[in-house]
């Protein structure tokens, strides 16, 4: 893996709020959104005359909204337009790629600075339209008919990881207890909810039906119970990620160009991409605990940036399910495979912990659009080593390298990205 | 290679349809592929076709609770899962496919390594024009006897 040919820096960096948005709020409002919070924390300002291209992630508004090439449509929104405008698709990685393929614009010398968007409108269809939809995303020709959905997929790796590692739905649940403490602390998430306060809503909501009230001992008691009902074993709801409208976006420029924009550019250091078989059957080696994909990018990613698994101070990684994280920490080398989970149980991924994980709430609770994902992992990123996350999410020691690891569909397209405040 | 023995995807659901598992087999290094390929997905030599014995093992399955669209038409609801697998053949290739004749709501006892063979199982994908049922044919596994 060759380097960057010139450093290439974020100098802002932004999102919507995440949530069931629609019909209130539509992809192009969102957008606009996501582009003035953007513009705000740029700390100089940016103008869009200053911008050489857009690069926009979006998965499928073809099948969600009817509409198809909405890279031009959402440049024209804020003053791009006559310059390059292109859609990138992979599935729920749909703007990983289209990031990485605007750090290279730069790094190649074509361009000097570049937006990077990424937009989702999921809440038009019903949750059987959105699961048709992302069905797309898995392969139709060889998986769909065997009756794969993408709970059945993770959940088929979940249930591969629970059989060699002894991994437990308890373990799962830890991952989801602390999405929902991460946020209840951002306010652009779905989810601002701790697990506690959903538990009580669901109580006094029977109260209120003279229905019988559930008695839960804890959390782990709820997560067990009927209220959490199974969605494809060893998978429940709250194993899930949400269906979530939103949009998100990051400027990027050359190093000759960043100091315009910033005094403090986020450096990016470090860029992997991965591909995979499209079906779970055909990966390679077999492999069914974890992602090839994922594996392949970090170490793209590594090798750039000179840095391994034990520099990264904080990730946001794809946790479409609770097991997609925990697969992720191990993938990514933060643990051996099999390791993750004891960690996870020690409170070592939570935002006191020795490496946060998802401390915007990841796909969980922050919400999943999926083509907005990953440049929303990226926001997180910049706030987080900007020591500007909201409410009582920032970190509290200096976060001086972060990563970002974006999966499209059960893996077969993986970006992982490192982020660093010094120049490497 | 002949346009009569070529790899194609129409021909593989051809063959399912008519009850027999076909892969493909490389001249060159004898590796199998199923779904078969045209390329090999080891050397990428042009493959030929080849009958397999329709016996494997469980490598990991999960009950689905909420399923896909082609399968609650065929009745399954959160009260009556499906189990959908990934087998890998005894010619060591790998697919997926609905895994029958077990306890779906009871997945904590299907085994894993449980010895399979391929079953046959049909989906109605729409009607002629004389309104006769369309289907298309899978692979399936059901424990072996
Ligand atoms: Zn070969």
């Amino acid at each position: 893996m060759k380097k960057l040919n010139r450093r290439v820096a974020v100098v802002g960096a932004a999102m919507s709020k995440f949530g069931i948005n629609y019909p209130r709020l539509r992809s192009i409002d969102m957008w606009q959104e996501a582009w003035i919070n953007a513009v705000k924390l740029t700390d100089k300002g940016i103008s869009p005359k200053d911008i050489d291209e857009l690069f926009l992630g979006n998965f499928t508004a073809d099948l969600f909204n009817h509409q198809g090439h909405m890279a031009p449509q959402m440049a024209d929104l804020v003053g791009l337009v006559p310059k390059p405008a292109s859609r990138f698709e992979g599935a729920c990685a749909s703007s990983g790629i289209a990031f990485r393929q605007g750090v290279m614009s730069i790094a190649s010398g074509v361009n000097d600075v570049v937006c990077i968007g990424g937009v989702e409108q999921m809440n038009e269809l019903n949750t059987e339209g959105v699961t048709g939809a992302l069905a797309a995303a898995a392969d139709t020709t060889y998986e769909y008919f065997a009756g794969a959905t993408f709970p059945g997929l993770y959940a088929a790796i979940a249930n591969a990881h629970f059989h060699e590692f002894g991994t437990t739905p308890k373990d799962l649940w830890n991952i989801a207890i602390k999405a929902y403490e991460n946020g209840h602390e951002n306010p652009f998430a779905q989810e601002q909810h701790t697990l506690k306060e959903i538990m009580e809503n669901k109580k006094n909501k029977a109260i209120k039906r003279g229905k019988p009230v559930p008695e839960w001992k804890d959390e782990y008691d709820f997560l067990g119970s009927r209220s959490n009902p199974m969605i494809a074993y060893p998978l429940r709801l709250f194993d899930c990620s949400l269906i979530t409208d939103g949009a998100a976006c990051v400027f990027l420029a050359s190093e000759e160009n960043a100091y315009k924009y910033t005094d403090n550019p986020i450096w990016v250091s470090g860029i992997g991409q991965g591909s995979a078989s499209l079906s779970l059957h055909d990966r390679d080696g077999g492999l069914l605990t974890g992602l090839n994909a994922t594996r392949e990018a970090a170490r793209q990613a590594y090798e750039m940036s000179g840095l391994g698994p034990k520099d990264i101070q904080i990730a946001e990684v794809h946790d479409c399910f609770t097991i997609a994280e925990l697969a992720a920490l191990e993938d990514l080398g933060f643990y051996e495979p099999g390791k993750a989970a004891t960690a996870i149980n020690n409170g070592e991924t939570k935002r006191d912990g020795i490496r946060p994980i998802n401390t915007s709430g990841g796909l969980k609770t922050k919400g999943h659009p999926v083509g907005a994902t990953g440049v929303g992992q990226i926001v997180e990123v910049f706030k987080q080593m900007r020591g500007i996350a909201e409410r009582n999410r920032q970190v509290k020691k200096d976060i001086k390298i972060g990563m970002s690891h974006n999966v499209g569909g059960s893996g077969a397209t993986v970006v992982v990205n490192i982020f660093t405040k010094e120049k490497i | 290679m002949s346009e009569e023995n070529l790899v194609t995807v129409d021909k593989y659901f051809n063959f399912l349809s008519e009850k027999k598992l076909m892969g493909s087999k490389c001249p060159k290094c004898e590796h199998i592929d199923l779904p078969p390929r045209r390329l090999c997905s080891k050397c990428l030599s042009e493959s030929e076709w080849i009958e397999l014995s329709g016996k494997g093992v469980l490598k990991t399955f999960s009950s689905i609770y909420v399923g896909a669209k082609a399968m609650t038409q065929k009745g399954y609801n959160r009260k009556k899962p499906y189990v959908f697998a990934v087998c890998q053949m005894d010619e060591g290739c790998s697919v997926s496919g609905q895994l029958i004749g077990v306890e779906e709501d009871k997945p904590k006892e299907i085994p894993f390594d449980m010895p399979v063979q391929v079953v046959y199982l049909k989906t109605q994908t729409g009607e002629d024009k004389e309104g006769n049922p369309i289907y298309r044919w899978d692979v399936g596994f059901e424990p072996q006897k």
